[in-house]
């Protein structure tokens, strides 16, 4: 079914139960009862509460809950899927097999990126359920935001994702890949940039300045808040801020992973 | 048809450390080359650069004809690595292990389950088949790395060191297992320090010290150029003394007579119950063993036996011990590194 074996080893063999893994089925109970208590408490919101905008409001605050879980894990999910096997002195007989580096690139990248769709996946349903409940009672929330948000998801996990791969790529402990990827992903996308651009207006004493220094559209949270929020009073789309922020993510992925592939050997092997 | 490898003036510098310099080397089919040297001598970094994992700074190197930096993977292909330090996939079952190496080399779903089975039983692994990784020995996992390495049938392997850090009885299976390849007809390098193990299979050897190889070719020529002769040791019945005598006569073939103390091992001891039947039987009591250390040309070892024989000396043996290449090693080497 899986003809990439490395995609393969990776969802069959590493995600399949343990034997008799106590912590496991500990950690699984936690994280059912957790769900199950957010369940409770959307659904009781949603169906319960008599205000016209509570589905769009829920519907918005698990998308933003998406998008943190995205933020916070994929990164540290993609950080550790080469330099584990650095550690492990895996990686010199998985790179000496006749895998091209497309193969073991993609098979990790998908596998990781497979698990953050479970982690997703999870809220997918209740997520639906305060859509659709919106649109049957006062339909604020368009069907193009939830493609916008669904298009922000999916690039943000991948780009992400890659980027965790790269620096797990690039260097040989996955401390210090995991430290690389979130010293990106917070330090520099989610606060660098913020604070870059509020920076610069301030020093130009321009208010205009902030939204349209192309820096601040690379802004995760900036990006979400125009996916989830625009038409909010003055809050405006800016469409063209938006896509050239998913662009930029979209470019960088792809720099990335032709660079991984195409300079494979050079990093890759002993040196 | 060319040699399965060639080594032509290989070099590999890492900014201002040369780790190999200058190294030519060719072997055939079949041959089982001894990679010695001591720590940092180079023998990894040759390794590797015939795995394809390393590149060459200058000079080229061919496996079975392929070049490994132009057609790096057609060369792993027809090529089996066992690197000096190897970690195994702990969360999965030793078959599913050989499974996914298999796929990795591109062996068709159907052919695997066989082949898993034959490496699994060449490498006396059968019964593990079904085991978690994480649980087996730190010999078996070595043998698990040496039948991945098998899975696609290699015409050479390369081997380094295979046996570090192993107990007495797992070095002893690794032997045996190398054996079996070499009956096989693989074309194998193998780096080890354990030297008296290497004696028993390799036909060729090479010494590395700083990067240079210092000598490279079949053992016992190599045994022969270090020492500038070979020996041989001759067993007599009796009459030691005139033995000797005549061998010390012939000083332009033979450099060296000297008699062996002690009982070396336990043919010697049933030996010496043969020369001690035939003392009983009125045969002179002076029987024993004497090493010559021989220069003459390799063809005519035959003349000392032929002089012995014609004195009348009763000869019972009569042969060329194995290179001890402890011996030829101290004398090669200076215990330099880089």
């Amino acid at each position: 079914m899986i003809e990439n074996p490395v995609l393969r080893k990776e969802l069959i063999y590493r995600l399949r139960p343990r034997r008799g893994n106590d912590t496991i089925v500990g950690v699984l109970i936690v994280a059912l009862l957790l769900v199950g208590l957010i369940y409770w408490l959307f659904l009781r919101w949603i169906l319960t509460d008599p205000s016209s905008s509570a589905s769009g409001d829920a519907w918005k605050i698990l998308t933003s809950l998406q998008f943190m879980i995205i933020c916070l894990s994929a990164p540290a999910i993609a950080a550790n899927a080469i330099s584990l096997e650095k550690e492990q002195q895996t990686w010199e007989m998985l790179v000496f097999t006749c895998l091209t580096p497309s193969e073991i690139i993609f098979g990790k990248l998908i596998a990781r990126l497979t698990g953050l769709l479970g982690l997703l996946s999870i809220l997918a349903p209740i997520s639906v359920i305060a859509w659709v409940r919106n649109q049957l009672s006062s339909g604020n929330i368009p069907f193009t935001q939830v493609v916008y948000s669904f298009i922000l998801l999916t690039v943000t996990a991948v780009f992400f994702a890659t980027f965790g791969l790269f620096v797990s790529w690039l260097f040989r402990r996955t401390i210090y890949a995991v430290m690389a990827a979130y010293t990106f992903v917070i330090g520099f996308l989610c606060i660098g940039t913020a604070m870059i651009t509020s920076g610069i207006s301030m020093l130009t004493s321009d208010n205009n300045m902030f939204e349209s220094f192309p820096l601040i559209w690379m802004n995760p949270f900036y990006l979400i808040a125009k996916a989830l929020y625009s038409g909010i009073s003055d809050y405006e789309f800016h469409a063209f801020h938006f896509f050239t922020g998913i662009m930029m993510y979209v470019a960088m992925t792809i720099f990335m992973l032709f660079f991984m592939i195409f300079k494979f050997r050079r990093f890759s092997y002993t040196r | 048809m060319p040699p399965m490898i060639q080594i032509t003036h290989l070099r590999k510098e890492y900014k201002d450390l040369v780790a190999v310099q200058d190294l030519t080397l060719e072997l055939e089919k079949g041959d089982i080359f001894g990679f010695i040297g001591p720590n940092g001598a180079g023998k990894t970094t040759t390794i590797k650069m015939l795995a394809t994992l390393l590149m060459p700074t200058a000079g080229s190197a061919t496996v079975d004809g392929i070049d490994v930096v132009k057609y790096p993977e057609k060369v792993r292909s027809v090529v089996g690595y066992m690197p000096d330090f190897f970690g195994v996939y702990d969360d999965i079952k030793v078959w599913e292990y050989l499974d996914f190496f298999a796929a990795a080399y591109r062996i068709q779903k159907a052919k695997r389950p066989q082949i898993i089975d034959d490496v699994l039983a060449l490498t006396d692994l059968t019964i593990k088949k079904d085991a978690y990784v994480e649980s087996l020995s730190r010999g078996m996992k070595q043998r698990l790395c040496l039948a991945k390495t098998l899975v696609h049938d290699p015409k050479v392997m390369l081997l380094d060191e295979p046996a570090s850090g192993l107990d007495p009885r797992a070095r002893i299976e690794i032997r045996e297992l190398l054996k079996e390849l070499q009956s096989m007809g693989k074309t194998i390098i193998v780096s080890s320090h354990i030297l008296p193990e290497m004696e028993e299979f390799c036909n060729k050897i090479g010494i590395i010290e700083r990067g240079e190889m210092i000598v490279a070719g079949d053992v016992n020529t190599i045994a022969r150029q270090v020492r500038g002769q070979h020996t041989i040791e001759i067993g007599v019945v009796d009459e030691l003394e005139r033995a000797e005598a005549i061998l010390l006569g012939m000083s332009d073939i033979i450099r060296e007579v000297k008699r062996t103390s002690g009982l070396r091992k336990l043919t010697d001891a049933a030996e010496l119950g043969i020369a001690q039947t035939l003392q009983k039987n009125g045969h002179s009591s002076s029987g024993g063993i004497v090493q010559i250390g021989y220069v003459g040309e390799p063809d005519e070892e035959y003349r000392v036996l032929q002089a012995l024989v014609q004195a009348n000396i009763k000869i019972r043996m009569f042969h060329t011990p194995s290179a001890d290449l402890e011996d030829v090693f101290l004398r090669v080497t200076k215990g330099h590194v880089n």
